[in-house]
């Protein structure tokens, strides 16, 4: 299917939860399926299923009230999740980023998966969120300073 | 521009091809490290970013199983649903491979840069290796080097510099084989090109790629 890694990638890192992703990753199949007539143009495929995505996983927010956890418990277990998961080995940089991208404010992680794995344009960002261009960059910048700040902290703290 | 204008846009866009940034960097050799520095961070991302999409589930995700009939029928749905959507994307004509490659490319146009600057041997190995490849040491300067998705595929993405200017690379090694094809689409001028394991694209704005095209054929060992 054209597109999933796409769409499963981005809800992950939206809501740090593998089989929550699979789950909204089906259901977003399922109502783009039933709404194919209002994709006017083939080239919007990708962002529209992204932004059915990103409603489905708001929907699903909305309607658990899915319980919170100890931010440091809830990154420790998808950090290790994440290890266990992945088929390909993964070095230890990449293991660490990921670590830090997953302590981002999720108002920063969301437009840097947007930029760096998705390849989408400032403006593009700024539509999809519906937020200004001034906005995402500032929120693109933010992000990078953290996981600078904390990636080095990491870095450092393996080394000692 | 002065070097806190230069920081703050790079940190919000390090592949910008904004020339305003570019001439500053020309100019500041600590704004110019510090992009590159930006840029090495964000390869680092973008492989963080890119989990495995086919993993089971861990013991970190159990959760209650839903009653019987209904994970049946929703099961039924879902495989209807995706017997469907795939056979209207299969039904759909599909642009050419020219085309695609260039739109690929035109995705990610930070990576066009003319640059000194060359991607680092332990990075390119890693991108190379997911698709069995490795590129001769010094057979070519190689300023980008990412592993992208292309119909399905992980697609090794290198842009090689030339001295006319900067040179994209996709080896494509799941796609059928094919004749040598001439490309020139959008400003884009290239050339398909039979290797050992499906093809090489090749494609350049007002630049030649001949010479590089047959390095780079040249220079790749399929592993």
């Amino acid at each position: 299917m054209p597109f999933r890694a796409d769409v499963f990638r981005f809800v992950y890192w939206l809501c740090r939860d593998r089989t929550l992703a699979e789950d909204v990753v089906q259901e977003t199949l399922l109502r783009a399926w039933r709404s194919i007539d209002s994709l006017g143009d083939e080239a919007a495929a990708r962002p529209w299923l992204l932004t059915i995505a990103r409603r489905e996983l708001a929907r699903v927010f909305e309607r658990k009230r899915l319980p919170t956890v100890d931010i440091d418990t809830a990154v420790a277990a998808q950090h290790e999740a994440l290890a266990v998961a992945d088929r390909h080995e993964v070095d230890h940089e990449v293991a660490q980023m990921r670590h830090a991208i997953l302590q981002l404010d999720p108002i920063h992680r969301e437009p840097l998966v947007l930029q760096v794995l998705l390849g989408y344009s400032t403006e593009e960002i700024a539509g999809h969120l519906e937020i200004s261009v001034a906005a995402v960059l500032t929120r693109l910048f933010r992000a990078r300073q953290v996981l600078r700040q904390q990636f080095a902290g990491s870095s450092e703290g393996s080394h000692s | 521009m002065n070097c806190d204008e230069f920081r703050t846009l790079i940190g919000a866009e390090p592949n910008s091809i904004n020339p305003d940034l570019l001439a500053h960097a020309e100019q500041c050799p600590d704004c110019a490290r510090y992009r590159q520095e930006m840029q090495a961070m964000d390869r680092l991302i973008h492989r963080a970013l890119e989990i495995d999409v086919a993993a089971p589930a861990t013991p970190f995700q159990v959760k209650k199983d839903p009653p019987r009939l209904w994970r049946m029928a929703a099961s039924l749905l879902l495989t209807a649903s995706l017997v469907a959507v795939t056979s209207l994307w299969l039904l759909t004509p599909r642009e050419s491979l020219a085309a695609e490659a260039i739109a690929h490319v035109q995705h990610e146009a930070g990576s066009l840069i003319r640059t000194d600057a060359a991607v680092d041997p332990a990075s390119l190995d890693e991108v190379l290796a997911h698709a069995r490849l490795r590129l001769r040491p010094g057979a070519a300067h190689v300023s980008y080097a990412m592993s992208c998705e292309f119909r399905g595929h992980r697609v090794p993405h290198l842009v090689v510099q030339s001295e006319q200017g900067p040179i994209t690379v996709l080896v494509m090694t799941e796609v059928p084989q094919q004749q040598r094809e001439e490309i020139d689409e959008d400003g884009f001028r290239g050339v398909i090109l039979p290797a050992p394991r499906g093809v090489i694209v090749v494609l350049g704005q007002n630049v030649p790629v001949d010479a590089v095209a047959d390095t780079v054929l040249g220079a790749f060992d399929y592993l």
